[in-house]
């Protein structure tokens, strides 16, 4: 390549571009472009494309591929060596999760379960209805021997709460010696009530996720129109400013024609 | 298969070469460093030739398979890499003649708020993270309408970092077919971006 560099040249163009060219090359290409504002304008759009392109990522997956002896595959269905994928150290549902997804500690799922709990239990106190007709069933699994006719009494109360506590402590002790990550899914007991609190709390994180993912989608779609809109006003600024300048250009036309016509008739 | 610190630190430490003569003469391990080395690339390969997560799986298991296979011939005429690219892309040609379509391009589902949360940078806000997938999906949609020729010569210089003379080696191509391809390619690209919004012409960056 020499100075005699010919304009549109997509190959030195592209060499350019990837600097894969000599240097003297390279010298001689952006001496052009320095003059030349098509070909700058081509390597400049091509650079920005090279940008854009650059955020195109593979979607992450754990492949773990291995070669693995026939007889020591854990999938033998290829003569002489199988290539199996390992599996991966973590199934994936205990993956670190974020923390609203994230299941909660023991403690927290007991204090769940015993204010729903209670809150139930207040709720069927203060029901006119509910003192007649049946007891609440926590109460009846708690003192199955209690006869329960006109609702729970404060003695009632009052031991339930111990009962709850004492169950509680033991549990904060149980997850202090072992923690282990669901301590409560051996009280058959509490089974049910378990049972509700993760549903709610399952969908009060549904709700949370699609409230926040509208919520995401809302503002990239707000900041795309304000973009388009920002674009669209350079675009039509640059057209009037275009059209100033022929209106301008025109009327300095007419006052050359003009001066050469008085010139002429002198 | 059980490694050990003490029984993976040389191999992780060997050249390619160094690795497959020994994969030449019967040691497993070595081979299972060369596809740790060369896993993760060669599945962006396929995936970003084919377009498909599961079929890109397959054809990266296929390929360090018919590698390990072929192994016995292989006398270092080429770079390792440039061997295992070559089959790759066989198989991403074969797959996608028997398809016989254009790769697909697999749009993301509904934006996961936890994949989001996971996914962004220390200095990335949400909005940011946001954008950048929606621009890295029109990407994606606009590279599924380039030639096969073309996306494969742009996906080779631009996400794997080869030399045109590499790339031609690959496409069995002259070197300027292979520049023409990239300019054609990225130049397609550049007007697909500009009509999606995602780029401002120039010569409204010149006003």
């Amino acid at each position: 390549m020499s100075d005699t560099f010919a304009c549109v040249d997509p190959g030195a163009l592209v060499s350019y571009l990837y600097d894969e060219c000599a240097a003297d090359e390279r010298e001689a290409i952006a001496r052009h472009l320095a003059l030349c504002v098509a070909c700058a304008s081509e390597v400049e759009g091509l650079r920005s494309t090279r940008q854009a392109i650059a955020t195109w990522a593979p979607p992450a997956v754990d492949l773990g591929l291995q070669i693995t002896r026939k007889d020591q595959a854990e999938v033998p269905t290829l003569p002489g060596a199988v290539l199996a994928f390992k599996r991966p150290a973590q199934e994936p549902a205990a993956r670190a999760l974020p923390w609203w997804k994230a299941p909660l500690p023991a403690w927290a799922q007991v204090a769940a379960a015993v204010l729903i709990f209670g809150a139930g239990l207040s709720v069927g106190l203060l029901r006119p209805d509910a003192r007649s007709s049946q007891a609440p069933a926590p109460q009846a699994a708690v003192q199955p021997t209690t006869p329960v006719v006109a609702g729970p009494s404060k003695a009632d109360l009052v031991q339930l709460e111990q009962t709850l506590r004492g169950e509680m402590a033991q549990l904060a002790r149980t997850n202090v010696a072992a923690p282990a990550p669901t301590p409560v899914a051996a009280r058959s007991g509490d089974d049910a009530i378990m049972q509700r609190v993760q549903a709610l709390i399952t969908q009060s994180e549904e709700r949370q996720r699609i409230e926040f993912t509208e919520r995401s989608v809302r503002q990239a779609s707000a900041y795309e129109a304000q973009r388009r809109a920002d674009f669209e006003s350079v675009r039509a600024t640059f057209g009037q400013t275009g059209a100033e300048v022929r209106q301008q250009r025109q009327a300095i036309d007419e006052i050359n024609r003009y001066l050469v016509r008085v010139n002429q008739q002198r | 298969m059980g490694r050990t610190r003490t029984d993976l630190s040389p191999r992780m430490t060997a050249t390619d070469e160094e690795l497959v003569a020994r994969s030449q003469g019967g040691d497993l391990e070595s081979f299972n460093e060369l596809i740790v080395r060369w896993e993760r690339p060669i599945y962006a390969l396929a995936y970003r030739v084919i377009g498909r997560e599961e079929d890109a799986r397959d054809v990266c298991q296929d390929t360090f398979l018919r590698a390990y296979r072929a192994l016995p011939g292989f006398k270092g005429q080429a770079k390792f890499s440039s061997w295992l690219y070559r089959i790759a892309l066989n198989l991403c040609r074969d797959w996608i003649r028997r398809q016989r379509r254009a790769p697909v391009s697999q749009m993301p589902e509904d934006i996961d708020a936890a994949e989001l949360a996971a996914a962004t940078e220390p200095t990335e806000s949400i909005e940011d993270l946001v954008a950048r997938r929606e621009l890295s999906a029109i990407v994606e949609q606009a590279m599924a309408g380039l030639s096969e020729e073309q996306r494969t010569a742009i996906i080779l210089k631009e996400y794997h970092g080869m030399t045109f003379q590499e790339i031609a080696d690959l496409q069995g191509c002259p070197l300027s077919t292979v520049k023409t391809r990239l300019y054609q390619g990225l130049s397609q690209l550049r007007r697909q971006l500009e009509r999606q919004g995602q780029m401002v012409p120039e010569v409204v960056k010149r006003v």
